[in-house]
């Protein structure tokens, strides 16, 4: 009788035990492709997708490897926006980019984190003209779209516009 | 570089239609980037550097697109019936400081190299080195010629 209880016993162990070592396998090393299939994003306003024209953006119906917050860190390392008062907000979208799609590594139909910083102002002068003597007119940019790849993380490229 | 930026490009124009490539840099950038700029309609895209960045654009009449590269490798294409123009009638190499007193680098002045410029000819495809014209840049730019086919701009400090 004593044996029995102390073999259940051993037997509810080992299975806490692998119960326990499966769950730290779901979350160290599974977790990655569970991640982001849409929480954490702004809803894109209308004067988005006006400002990125000839980007065509559709919905992400996969799960991707990088999070929200990973994409706004490996944005943060090129722009630190807060020195200039900048916000951002982010967007999860499928891209597909005609300017950017000739190459090996087209952007097509590809899962990219947009990071959105706004409240910012870039000069952006144009070239001097020799024809007229005179400088091109230049502009002011407000509002950049960094895309970073969903799933290696990589910057893709970051679009700026007035 | 205090609370502005700097950027170094070369611009092909045509008329009042350019293709510019180049690299800027602002206060608030961790590094400088690279940078392929058109306008009408206006797009400007920029791309993270490499430790040697060689950035360069041309045009194939064969595939009639404005190609910016990085280091041999395409990064942004403009198609030059959309653009306008597919040959230009100038190239401009330029430095452009956004405040007066921008500086690149700690050592004043920092100059930055155009190397190997050249220019593809209509007529035969070679890709000649191009004649520099030096202008009288006011201040704060400067720039030179150092050799053949060479130019060097850089912006004074404060």
């Amino acid at each position: 009788m004593l044996t029995d209880v102390r073999s259940r016993i051993d037997t509810t162990l080992v299975w806490v035990i692998v119960l326990r070592i499966g769950l730290l396998f779901a979350i160290v090393v599974l977790r990655p492709v569970l991640v982001e299939r849409g929480p954490g994003q702004a809803v894109m306003a209308t004067e988005d997708v006006h400002r990125l024209k000839d980007v065509r953006l559709e919905p992400v119906t996969v799960p991707v490897l990088v999070d929200r917050d990973r994409a706004i860190g490996i944005a943060k390392g090129l722009y630190d926006w807060d020195k200039v008062g900048g916000t951002v907000d982010t967007f999860l979208k499928s891209v597909t980019d005609p300017a950017v799609n000739r190459g090996p590594d087209p952007v097509e139909n590809r899962p990219v984190w947009m990071i959105h910083i706004s409240n910012v102002a870039l000069p952006q002068g144009g070239p001097w003209n020799p024809e007229t003597g005179e400088a091109e007119p230049g502009r002011v940019l407000r509002h950049a779209y960094g895309f970073i790849d969903a799933n290696s993380g990589e910057h893709l490229y970051t679009r700026w516009t007035e | 570089m205090c609370t502005s930026g700097v950027s170094h490009s070369v611009t092909l124009l045509n008329g009042s239609q350019w293709v510019q490539v180049g690299w800027r840099y602002y206060h608030w950038y961790a590094n400088p980037m690279m940078y392929c700029e058109v306008t009408d309609p206006y797009d400007i895209v920029e791309f993270s550097l490499t430790e040697r960045p060689m950035p360069s654009s041309s045009s194939d009449p064969a595939d009639k697109f404005w190609d910016c590269y990085l280091d041999n490798a395409f990064k942004f294409g403009k198609s030059s019936v959309v653009l306008g123009f597919s040959s230009g009638t100038s190239v401009n190499g330029q430095g452009e400081a956004h405040q007066s007193h921008v500086q690149i680098g700690k050592v004043a002045p920092a100059k930055l190299l155009f190397s190997d410029l050249q220019w593809r000819r209509k007529s035969d495809g070679g890709w000649p080195a191009m004649n520099i014209v030096e202008n009288n840049s006011p201040v704060p730019y400067g720039n030179d010629e150092p050799a053949v086919g060479q130019m060097r701009v850089w912006t004074n400090a404060h």
